[in-house]
This record gives structure tokens, C-alpha cells and sequence, in this order.
């Protein structure tokens, strides 16, 4: 009996090392389980701080999401139910009516709007920084906004 | 009981350890996306003789003129050392792409169509031939 107790305690241990890892991997690739929020950040997170949907209305956001195919100069296509989720996601809680509508010609920017100029025009975009897309490398904390970091 | 304790424990630990040493040679996940690649590019050309890392190292590098101006080459956001941490545009942090420096690298299928699908279009203008792709990860496995 004991030496079987021994056995088994050895051998759920064994599985239970072996299986968490995999099942932590396996949640790790599916972006449809995810709220939208954590989506948001895994898919826009990815190449720029998670922007929030207040920053732009949604004649803005609208625009942005019929062409990813080129975004801001990169192809940011995603498959199309996660598209619908993250779309939504920004539709949803998009910027107010006082917000600067983009003319049809020019693509939306966060950096065109005036309460940005206003806020941030002057700041001098460093190497460091590189863009002025770059929020995050000052505002370190950017990304807690969207309710998950 | 003790004893027990300190058997699963021990158990524990090994498996760990085995684990992580099988991680940093062979990943089945990476090694199936390879096999995938290696059956594609095969199927569209019989006279296929399995990737090379040198002309993945030439696609990594190159410079292209017929895809969006602001991303001709990998080196773009990725650096010429794909050792080295990448940057993209808007200034977040890319993780190395050599498997060295990033074990978890291309062992996520999804993932990795993604950004073939998104980056070939971006620097090519093209989508990448399964030869290509598989030239670049034997390339980058290889760093």
C-alpha cells in the first residue's frame, strides 16, 4: 500500500508538471476565448500601445478598420472574427462628436486631433521614442487604461 | 510521508528539467510547422531539396522596392542581427527572432501565419512561398 501511494503521489506529480505548461500554451494561442479588452491588447499590443477607443470617434475608427490592409504603411489584417470582436471593441466606446472628424483623404491620426497637439505637440520625438505613435515610452503606464496591466 | 513529499518534489523537478532541455534542442510544435512547410513547398515543386539557412539569411536581409516604402526589409523592425531585440515602428520592443535568444519562437502555427501573412504583404508586396518561409526559420532556428 505504501509503495503504491509512493507511485501514484510520483506519478499525478509527474502529469501534473507536464500538463500545466501545455494547457497554459494551448490557452495561449486561441485569441477567440479571450475578453475583448485582453484581445485588444494581444492583437493592437502587439506592434503599438493598446490605443484607447476615446482617442478617435468612429467616422475615425470606421476608416481604420476598413483598411488594415494598410496601416499607417504595414499590412495589420487579422482573421475576420477577431477583426469583428476588436472593431467592436472600439465602435463601442468610441470618442465623442467633438472630436476632429477625418476628411475623407487622409487616414485618422491620434496626432492630428487637437486636444494631442495641444497636449503633446511640442514634445520632441528622440531616437528613443521614435515616433510619436510611441506613447508608451514615456507613459509607462499607458496600456492599464485597458483594464488588464 | 515525508519521504513521499520529497519524492514528488523531486519527480517534479526532473520533469522540469527534462523538459527545458528538450525545449532549447527540438520543439515539436516548431518541428510540425516545418514538416508542413517542408510537404507545401514539395507539392509545388517536385525538384524541392529542403531549406536552406543561407538563402533564408539573403531573404532576411534583402531589400525590397515593390512592397510598402516604410518596411523594405525585415531589418526594418527586426534588426540586421536577429539576435538583437527588434523595434517596430511605433516604438514597442520586439523580442529577438533567433530561437537562441527567443526558445518560444515559431512553435505557435497561428502566430506564425499571421505574421508571414501580415510582413510578406508588408516588405514583398507578395505573399512568401512555403520554400521561402521554411528557408527563413531554418535561418532563424539556426541563430
Amino acid at each position: 500500500m505504501r509503495a503504491l501511494t509512493t507511485t501514484t503521489i510520483a506519478a499525478l506529480a509527474l502529469a501534473g508538471c507536464i500538463a500545466l505548461p501545455q494547457a497554459a500554451n494551448a490557452a495561449g494561442t486561441d485569441s477567440t476565448k479571450l475578453p475583448p479588452n485582453e484581445l485588444v491588447l494581444k492583437e493592437c499590443g502587439a506592434c503599438h500601445i493598446a490605443y484607447l477607443p476615446r482617442f478617435l470617434p468612429e467616422s475615425a475608427w470606421t476608416r481604420l478598420f476598413a483598411t488594415l490592409d494598410n496601416h499607417y504603411g504595414e499590412d495589420a489584417t487579422m482573421p475576420a472574427d477577431i477583426t469583428a470582436v476588436v472593431r467592436r471593441f472600439y465602435m463601442d466606446n468610441a470618442g465623442g462628436f467633438y472630436w476632429t472628424s477625418p476628411s475623407t483623404k487622409e487616414i485618422p491620426r491620434i496626432t492630428a486631433q487637437a486636444w494631442w497637439k495641444r497636449a503633446m505637440g511640442k514634445v520632441e520625438i528622440t531616437p528613443r521614442i521614435r515616433s510619436k505613435a510611441n506613447c508608451g515610452a514615456c507613459h509607462t503606464h499607458a496600456e492599464w487604461y485597458m483594464g488588464v496591466r | 510521508m515525508k519521504q513521499v513529499t520529497f519524492l514528488a518534489l523531486t519527480t517534479c523537478l526532473m520533469a522540469f528539467a527534462v523538459s527545458d532541455l528538450r525545449a532549447a534542442e527540438a520543439n515539436p510544435a516548431r518541428d510540425a510547422i516545418m514538416a508542413g512547410l517542408g510537404a507545401e513547398a514539395k507539392a509545388s515543386d517536385p525538384a524541392f531539396a529542403g531549406f536552406s539557412p543561407q538563402r533564408g539569411q539573403a531573404l532576411y536581409g534583402a531589400k525590397s522596392t515593390v512592397g510598402k516604402p516604410d518596411t523594405p526589409s525585415c531589418t526594418t523592425c527586426h534588426t540586421a542581427d536577429p539576435t538583437q531585440m527588434g523595434q517596430t515602428r511605433a516604438g514597442k520592443e520586439i523580442d529577438a527572432m533567433a530561437v537562441s535568444k527567443t526558445p518560444n519562437r515559431f512553435t505557435d502555427p497561428e502566430k506564425v501565419a499571421k505574421w508571414f501573412g501580415r510582413n510578406c504583404n508588408s516588405v514583398l508586396g507578395r505573399p512568401c512561398t512555403a520554400a521561402e518561409k521554411g528557408d527563413f526559420l531554418t535561418y532563424l532556428i539556426g541563430r
